[in-house]
Order: structure tokens, then C-alpha cells, then sequence
């Protein structure tokens, strides 16, 4: 029995729901509001008193894991969304962690409460970072379908495909976040490469992008 | 192996004490800021960032990626999805301390690097006392995972000898006190010190971070 512990909203919780409901789990999705945090976060039942946080409860026994890109990747080893080879995996791995410094970024923006400061560093990222990041993703693409791959590494999704669909589904393609789609979607279509990526995850995830619960971010 | 970084420890040391610990051939290419943009604009760096490791004819990106694929190759990251994670999330808690301590450290607007450090303040101690209880419920305290050396050590020993253990890391004195009733990771830090011992003292120093 597995049990998710995060806010009532996309963020970091999203990736690992999607990768679930992609993996055809079952699993209780708890969500928290804001202000049920800081008692929670008291509580200590958390490891690194941060969510998300999966429960897996087997017999008598729960564990707990934390650590959203971890989490994610302990799935893919679970799932088959995670590949043995090294190289493959690198190729994962770095996916993985390039697509976070991304969301961190985005993420730093939206808490900085300085306006001109919250300006500085959207424009250093939209004009640095992004594009750079684009770029690199357009190509790992282009050779991935050069081998006849429609998805990162090959025809398979895989747990940096669904790191890259919350990306492509929570931050630019979110009617509930007009100014981030805003931000991010000029440059994201000037790739046909990536257009035609996510269309292919959005086959691939079918129902799940309708009928999850919608949030901002 | 040629590894590109700035002449720090930083977020190139994990691959730097990998390979001291497995005896590689590693050739460290420090870069000057002016030498990133040439690299940049070469189209070298895939992401425009440092480090990267040039291995096995790729040119590998994303530090803690590296780190993984070095850890494969030899011997120091397990597969199985258990022992995996515990590795997995003690690197993310490790990105976690940089991303928090460097975020107060290159801040440079004082009253907001005030208010980081009582963040940070509030951050280390739950981030120390989790790590010492991964070590306490370990079958070895020498080793975060199991009873030899994994990339879990590796991303411990940077923040360690970047910054807590660092006599040269600007907040080294003032960090000194929250380690200091943590006999478990004070036993752990000394365990390595031994098995890294020659790397220690050979690299370069004093180096901030």
C-alpha cells in the first residue's frame, strides 16, 4: 500500500503522481494545505522535515521515502521507467537534474519577494539558463528519434519523460498560470523537436492531464 | 579522465574524491570565468556549465550525474532500488545544503545575508541530526550505505571537506558548534579523514568552498 504525502498542489509532489498513475499504481494521494504545515513539519514524522514524502507500508512494516528526484528514481528502478545501462542512465540522470535547476530557478523567482530583484533573475533565466537548457533537450531529442525514439532515450517513457511532462504541463502549457506559459513558451516552440515531444507525452498520459486535480504551479 | 572546474572545490569534488578513493587517473582542468565563456561559446558545455568529465570519449555533464556514472563503473553505487534510494537521497540532501548554505554565502546585500544565515542556522541542525541517524541505523558508522565506501560518502565528503570540516571555509567557526555534539558524524568525518588522507593533503588548499 502506498501512501504520498505533499501540498494540495503540483510542485514537487506532481512528478511522482504522474509517474504512478503512468505506472498504473495505486496509491492514497494526501494533500496538505499551507497551513497545515508547520504542525506536521513539528510532528517530526518527516525525515528531512520536507515533503513529498512516499509511504510504503508492506505487511507490518511502513518505510518512508523522501527526496523528490530520488523517490522518483527508486519507482523507475521499481517500475521499469529507469534504465540499467550506464550510459542510458547518465543520459536519465542528467535529464533529471537539468529539468530540476530549471524548476528550482522558476521556484526561486516565485519566492523572492523583491520585485526588482524577482526581475533580475526571471530575465537571467528566461535569456540564460533556459534557452541553453532548450537547446540541449532539442538534441537529445533529435538523437533520440534518429534512432526511431518519439521520448528522451528511445520509444519508452521513462522517468525523466515525466520529470520533462510536469515541465511541459505544470509550467507552459497551464491555463491556471497564464505568465509562466507566457515566459516559456515562445522559445519551447521555436523547437518543432520539442512540440512534437510533448504531443507524444501527452498520447502517452492520455486521461491523467484531464482528470488530475489542476493547480497553478 | 580530464575533469573541467574552477580552481574550488565545489561541486567537482565529489568526482574528485571518487577518484582518489578508486586510485583513477584524473587530470583537473582548473577554468578561469573567462575560460567558461570560450568553452560556452565552443558549444562544449551542453548546458553551459561546469564541471564536466571528459570520459570514455563523452563529454559528461550535470555534477552528481557524473557522479553516478563514475559510481557504477566502480563499484560504489548498488542497483538495487533499496539501497539505491538511500544513496539517491543523501545526494539530494547534500544538494540541498549547498543550494541552502550558498544561496546565504554569495548573497551580497547584508541585511538579507543576515536573514539567510538564520536560515541556514535553522537548517543544519535537522540536517545534521538526520544524517547521523542514517549512520546510527547503518550496519557500519564508517559508511552511510552498507559496510564500504558508496557515492553517499562521496557527496558527505564534499560537504565536509568543502565547508563543516574546512578550517578555511568562511563560516567554518561558526558552524564548528553544531557539529559538535554529533560523536557519530565527528567519528565518521575522522574515519574518512584516514581513508582520504593522502587526497586531503595533497589537493589544493586553502581553497573557501
Amino acid at each position: 500500500m502506498l501512501k504520498l504525502h505533499y501540498f494540495d498542489l503540483y510542485g514537487r509532489g506532481e512528478p511522482i503522481r504522474m509517474l504512478l498513475n503512468y505506472a498504473k499504481v495505486d496509491f492514497e494521494d494526501c494533500r496538505y494545505k499551507f497551513e497545515e504545515w508547520p504542525k506536521l513539519k513539528a510532528e517530526g514524522g518527516f525525515e528531512f522535515a520536507q515533503m513529498p514524502v512516499l509511504e510504503v507500508k508492506t505487511g507490518e512494516t511502513t518505510k518512508q521515502y523522501c527526496q523528490t528526484l530520488s523517490i522518483l528514481r527508486y519507482l523507475g528502478r521499481k517500475y521499469s521507467l529507469y534504465p540499467a545501462d550506464i550510459e542510458d542512465a547518465w543520459t536519465v540522470d542528467s535529464t533529471l537534474d537539468a529539468i530540476i535547476d530549471i524548476i528550482n530557478g522558476l521556484a526561486k523567482i516565485h519566492w523572492e519577494a523583491d520585485e526588482e530583484r524577482k526581475k533580475k533573475m526571471a530575465g537571467e533565466l528566461i535569456g540564460g539558463a533556459y534557452p541553453v537548457f532548450l537547446k540541449a533537450m532539442a538534441a537529445r531529442l533529435d538523437a533520440s528519434n534518429a534512432r526511431g525514439g518519439r521520448f528522451i532515450l528511445d520509444d519508452k517513457v521513462n522517468a525523466a519523460d515525466i520529470l520533462f511532462a510536469c515541465f511541459i504541463f505544470n509550467y507552459i502549457y497551464n491555463d491556471l498560470n497564464p505568465d509562466s506559459g507566457a515566459a516559456l513558451k515562445p522559445a519551447f516552440e521555436g523547437y518543432e523537436t520539442l512540440k512534437k515531444y510533448s504531443e507524444s507525452l501527452r498520447a502517452e498520459l492520455g486521461a491523467y492531464l484531464e482528470s488530475r486535480p489542476k493547480s497553478g504551479r | 579522465m580530464k575533469l573541467y572546474y574552477f580552481d574550488i572545490y565545489g561541486r567537482a569534488e565529489s568526482i574528485r574524491i571518487l577518484a582518489a578513493h578508486a586510485k583513477l587517473e584524473l587530470t583537473n582542468e582548473y577554468i578561469t570565468g573567462e575560460k567558461l565563456g570560450e568553452m560556452k561559446a565552443a558549444g562544449l558545455l551542453e548546458f553551459g556549465q561546469v564541471p564536466m568529465l571528459e570520459v570514455d570519449g563523452k563529454k559528461l555533464v550535470q555534477s552528481w550525474a557524473i557522479l553516478r556514472y563514475l559510481g557504477r563503473q566502480h563499484g560504489y553505487y548498488p542497483s538495487d532500488a533499496e539501497t539505491a534510494w538511500k544513496i539517491d537521497s543523501t545526494i539530494d540532501a547534500c544538494e540541498d545544503y549547498l543550494n541552502n548554505y550558498f544561496k546565504y554565502q554569495f548573497e551580497k546585500d547584508e541585511e538579507k545575508k543576515k536573514a539567510l544565515w538564520e536560515n541556514f542556522t535553522k537548517f543544519l541542525p535537522n540536517w545534521l541530526a538526520a544524517i547521523e541517524k542514517r549512520l546510527i541505523n547503518n550496519e557500519s558508522q564508517n559508511y552511510l550505505v552498507g559496510s564500504k565506501a558508496t557515492i553517499a560518502d562521496f557527496a558527505l565528503g564534499l560537504i565536509g571537506f568543502n565547508c563543516l570540516l574546512n578550517e578555511a571555509n568562511p563560516s567554518y567557526a561558526d558552524t564548528l558548534p553544531f557539529i559538535e555534539k554529533h560523536e557519530v558524524l565527528k567519528a565518521y568525518a575522522t574515519h574518512w579523514k584516514t581513508e582520504l588522507g593522502d587526497y586531503l593533503a595533497s589537493r589544493p588548499q586553502p581553497r573557501p568552498f
